[in-house]
């Protein structure tokens, strides 16, 4: 797919794949600390808090709120151009607040979109192969 | 350092749209401009310190300079954010510690032309999304602006600020850029009714809620306050300066407001301490100003109000001069100046502590410099 087309797909990082292959096989994954619990995001190799290299792989609820939102009206990228007015936003997982992640919501008109709104995660089809984690109201 | 080091020459080019030349000649004569207004010549330069993202090196500068012994380079990452007032900070130390004499910090760019540097208002169009962005532009989110955006609603949301406080910075940095012949939106006036008919970005984020985007160059001249007192101008001296950057700043210019420190609170924090003054003694304010929101929120992560009210704060006329008591970037800032990524900043504030600025400040003696808010940052307080 030609690079102008799309907005582009995730490259993996080493130590993130797992997220990545939790998307598409329709799990959300979050990484969380193997000694003291804590779950953190963006994946990194060290728990900020204890400071274990040691880490596992949960699947989490999918269950959040809008922390925050954006609809972007002027595109920047090739790909924007037939999409705006398209939504960006922040879900807060349920499970821990600093996991915020930045997704799209589904299933909703972007007028209708308020910060706090229970959501729940959706897999969508980015490209063959590739799904992305985005949510839709609870 | 306090004291230690001092800003002795300013300078910069025209700021356009296009330059029509390269970015090596624009920071070749913003650095001469300076050098000529400090009463040096170009052999009198022994160190160079950069932005990392400016693509003039610091060994073909020294050969367009002149410079036969270049005895300090250093670089300050992070962009806007840590660039302007950082570079300047590497320039005071090494001149404080000995390491160099004479030290230029400048920035110079086609940034808006694009002649050899990106704009930012426009995506990068990559094969694929790699580290931090990985979890960001599959989903769109590309531009500062649109980062921006997502924290200007959630202030919104928790403090009730509304798109008319963001406004009231754009409308003071357009005013000022009204009698400043270098300013790019000279002779364009805007009213808080205009910036409110602007055309939306990114929700809320309005058009002139953004900078411009342009071509030029400016730069500083740092030596010892020693020498700086046999040159040409008023020494400008460093009084403190300041390096801030927290954890959770993986995602790009993201800011997530309940956390307990920002990296703007971080610096201010040491930058008071060691200034050893208070923020009643700012006669005028440089903030970087890339997005209106961030100045808003930079007011209170630097102290000067409680997080939560920076919408009153800036609306009630103090960042106008000549009658508001903190004015905001006199000659118009990276909003209606010129978008040099904040070194025309440093360059305006000299001169209103040099008594040379065209919206002069009345018995300007000490101003608050910072770069960019939501990016590991830096500040400074200079003083006459």
């Amino acid at each position: 797919m030609a690079a102008t087309s799309n907005f582009p797909a995730p490259v993996p990082e080493f130590g993130a794949e797992e997220f990545w292959r939790g998307c598409n096989r329709g799990e959300l994954m979050m990484q969380r600390c193997a000694r003291c619990g804590k779950f953190r995001w963006l994946p990194q190799p060290m728990c900020p808090v204890c400071n274990s290299m040691e880490s596992e792989w949960i699947k989490v609820s999918g269950r959040g709120t809008v922390y925050s939102y954006t609809i972007i009206t002027h595109p920047v990228h090739p790909a924007a151009a037939g999409r705006v007015p398209y939504n960006v936003a922040q879900v807060q997982l349920d499970e821990d607040p600093d996991l915020i992640l930045i997704t799209n919501l589904v299933g909703v008109k972007n007028e209708d979109i308020r910060i706090g709104m229970p959501v729940r995660v959706v897999f969508v089809d980015h490209e063959p192969g590739v799904k992305l984690a985005k949510f839709e109201p609870a | 350092m306090k004291d230690k080091a001092a800003i002795v020459g300013v300078g910069h080019t025209e700021y356009s749209k296009d330059s029509g030349r390269s970015e090596m000649s624009l920071a070749v004569e913003a650095i001469r401009n300076a050098i000529s207004d400090a009463g040096l010549k170009p052999s009198d330069i022994d160190g160079i310190a950069k932005f990392t993202m400016d693509n003039n090196d610091h060994v073909l500068l020294a050969a367009n300079l002149g410079i036969t012994a270049l005895r300090f380079f250093a670089e300050a990452p992070w962009g806007g954010g840590g660039g302007p007032v950082g570079s300047v900070l590497l320039g005071a130390m090494a001149v404080a510690t000995g390491m160099a004499d004479c030290v230029v910090a400048f920035r110079a760019m086609n940034e808006r032309s694009g002649r050899g540097t990106q704009r930012f208002g426009r995506a990068m169009v990559r094969e694929g999304a790699a580290g931090p962005r990985a979890y960001m532009e599959p989903f769109g989110l590309f531009s500062p602006a649109q980062s921006v955006a997502l924290s200007a609603r959630r202030h919104m949301h928790l403090y009730g600020t509304r798109s008319e406080h963001f406004g009231a910075i754009a409308v003071a940095c357009r005013a000022h850029a009204q009698t400043n012949p270098n300013a790019v939106m000279r002779g364009r006036p805007l009213t808080i009714q205009d910036h409110q008919q602007s055309r939306m970005i990114a929700d809320p984020l309005r058009l002139h809620d953004c900078c411009l985007e342009t071509d030029g160059g400016a730069a500083v001249i740092i030596t010892s306050a020693e020498r700086a007192r046999d040159l040409k101008q008023k020494p400008v001296y460093i009084m403190a300066g300041a390096f801030g950057a927290t954890d959770r700043q993986t995602q790009s210019v993201v800011k997530f407001l309940e956390q307990p420190r920002s990296e703007t609170s971080v610096a201010a924090k040491d930058l008071f301490a060691r200034a050893g003054i208070a923020h009643k003694d700012i006669d005028a304010c440089f903030l970087y100003d890339h997005f209106t929101p961030l100045v808003l929120m930079a007011f209170e992560e630097l102290g000067f109000c409680e997080r939560g009210e920076g919408g009153p704060f800036v609306s009630d006329g103090k960042l106008l001069w000549p009658n508001g008591s903190l004015p905001l970037n006199t000659s118009g800032g990276n909003l209606s100046e010129g978008y040099i990524h904040g070194m025309q900043n440093i360059v305006e504030a000299v001169r209103q502590l040099r008594g040379q600025a065209i919206n002069q400040v009345e018995d300007a003696e000490i101003a608050l410099v910072t770069s960019g808010n939501a990016v590991p940052t830096t500040a400074m307080i200079l003083h006459r």
